[in-house]
């Protein structure tokens, strides 16, 4: 970008702009930047600028700042999609090619607990083959290397994958043959509830360095009103020594919950429970149906505002904390036209080598058998069914729906019958977008040093 | 010159613009992920 002295400055449209202390904090959503935040000079620039369109030559005297300066705040204003220069600004519309993707290999139906909420139908013990690993594992990979792929990702899921410790091992170990063979890097994930991690466990996850990411929708009773054993016993003592055991090998796992009308009270001390433990964490609103989507919305926002009120507390009052959190998909550096890869970028199966679009929709509707093709990324895009980038009149003129995506496409459908409306959760994601940047220019001002926020 | 946390600017240091448009291989991508693989999202739990 050229910045001359007789350039214009002007700010451009569609900016969310918060005060955070003595500081301004500022997103354009559809920037892809994320939020920037700014105090001192470079709030007086931008308080100047808000007022009229300025020539830079202008500017200078007025900010006492050199040239180099002002080139340089220009830049970083203009890149986060905040600043015009010469009416014309960086945001940029080029499709990035995507290099990586995941395989989400679903082992097993079998499974320790009975999460009442959980889509596997479990009563059928069903299990995935060698052979059908084998297959979905070549062809995945004959596909990452047909299309340029750097790095695929390999998530073990259920049920329960350690039930199948053996065969997740035999997995991994196969996976590791095509070392050296084909120039793409290999990552695996665990997908588990946390009730079985055990020292044998743990030494492979390390040695493969694998991630692990464990359910738990809260603490204590919480947690126990949903995910049980199949005795109606809770879960949670376990997977909290689950998680003490992965941490004391230094395995930093990524705690998910999902938020229901049964554990949504407990959210805050489960919130508390993170901090304290220095565990990432995120929050999922429960996709199940709802009598009174309004005041679900209004529960969820009203707890979600303890939490998130809490997590700024921490983050401004003690020094070293810091706070990893995330809610859902939700991407502050990002625009997006999907909430997820899914019917694009995702390679999901079942036991039984079917290709299904989401996991959710395992024992429900497939797209094809593994066997049946020999390009799978192109078979999930090509029999993409649904037209999955569809927003609602009302998401095309949301400020939001660049970082939302308008929301879980296969919910939408669940609930409404129809894609083209907005999210049940509109009301969730929009508070909790507001609440993840307010969070997230604290991160920036006591990294960058400006803690007076 | 000063830099610009002293100038009152504080902001990720890479965005799809002042990047080379390439993932930075940092296996903890949260946020860090630039391409557009949707990959380096939090896993959905779809439940």
């Amino acid at each position: 970008m050229n910045v001359f002295m007789n350039s214009s400055v002007s700010i451009c449209n569609n900016l969310f702009i918060e005060k955070i202390g003595d500081s301004l904090m500022i997103i354009n959503p559809k920037s892809g930047f994320g939020p920037i935040v700014i105090m001192g000079i470079a709030l007086k620039l931008f308080l100047l600028c808000q007022q009229n369109k300025f020539i830079v030559r202008n500017l200078l005297p007025l900010l006492n700042i050199s040239k180099e300066e002002m080139r340089m705040m220009l830049l970083k204003f203009c890149s986060a999609g905040i600043f015009k220069v010469d009416g014309i600004d960086l945001l940029s519309e080029k499709k990035i090619k995507p290099k990586r993707t995941a395989i989400w290999l679903h082992i097993t139906n079998s499974c320790n607990l009975r999460c009442s909420y959980c889509y596997v139908n479990k009563s059928n013990g069903g299990a995935m083959s060698w052979k059908i690993a084998k297959e979905i594992l070549d062809k995945s990979i004959a596909s990452c290397m047909k299309h340029n792929y750097e790095r695929l990702l390999i998530k073990f899921s259920g049920g329960e994958p350690i039930l199948r410790f053996s065969f997740l091992k035999r997995i991994v170990n196969y996976v590791r043959s095509y070392k050296n063979k084909v120039p793409l890097k290999f990552q695996f994930l665990l997908l588990t509830n946390g009730t079985l991690i055990n020292h044998e466990v743990i030494k492979f996850l390390r040695k493969e360095r694998f991630k692990v990411a464990i359910s738990m929708d809260g603490i204590n009773q919480y947690n126990d009103r949903t995910r049980i054993f199949s005795n109606g016993l809770g879960s949670f003592n376990l997977i909290e020594k689950g998680i003490n055991k992965l941490q004391d090998a230094s395995i930093s796992p990524m705690v998910h919950a999902v938020i229901s009308d049964y554990n949504v009270n407990g959210l805050l001390e489960f919130t508390k429970f993170c901090i304290e433990k220095k565990l990432r964490f995120s929050f999922t609103p429960v996709r199940s149906e709802s009598d009174d989507w309004t005041r679900r919305n209004h529960v969820f926002c009203e707890i979600l505002k303890e939490c998130y009120d809490y997590m700024e507390d921490v983050s401004l009052n003690l020094k070293g904390v810091q706070i990893e959190h995330s809610f859902e998909n939700l991407n502050l550096r990002r625009v997006v036209n999907r909430p997820c890869a899914i019917g694009w970028n995702a390679l999901i199966t079942d036991h039984r080598g079917n290709l299904v679009l989401c996991q959710t929709e395992i024992g429900k509707n497939s797209l094809c058998r593994i066997e049946n093709v020999s390009d799978v990324l192109s078979a999930v895009q090509s029999q993409n069914q649904i037209n999955l980038n569809t927003f609602s009149k009302e998401c095309a003129e949301c400020l939001w729906s660049g970082i939302c995506g308008g929301g879980c496409p296969l919910f939408k459908r669940q609930i409404y019958n129809n894609l083209t409306v907005k999210s049940p959760y509109c009301e969730t994601y929009k508070l909790a977008i507001k609440r993840l940047l307010r969070l997230e220019a604290i991160k920036l001002l006591k990294k960058g040093g400006g803690e007076n926020a | 010159m000063r830099k610009l946390e002293e100038l009152g600017i504080f902001a990720s240091s890479s965005n799809q613009l002042e990047n080379s448009m390439e993932c930075n291989e940092c296996n903890e991508c949260i946020e860090e992920c630039e391409c557009d693989c949707y990959e380096c999202l939090p896993e959905c739990i779809g439940f």
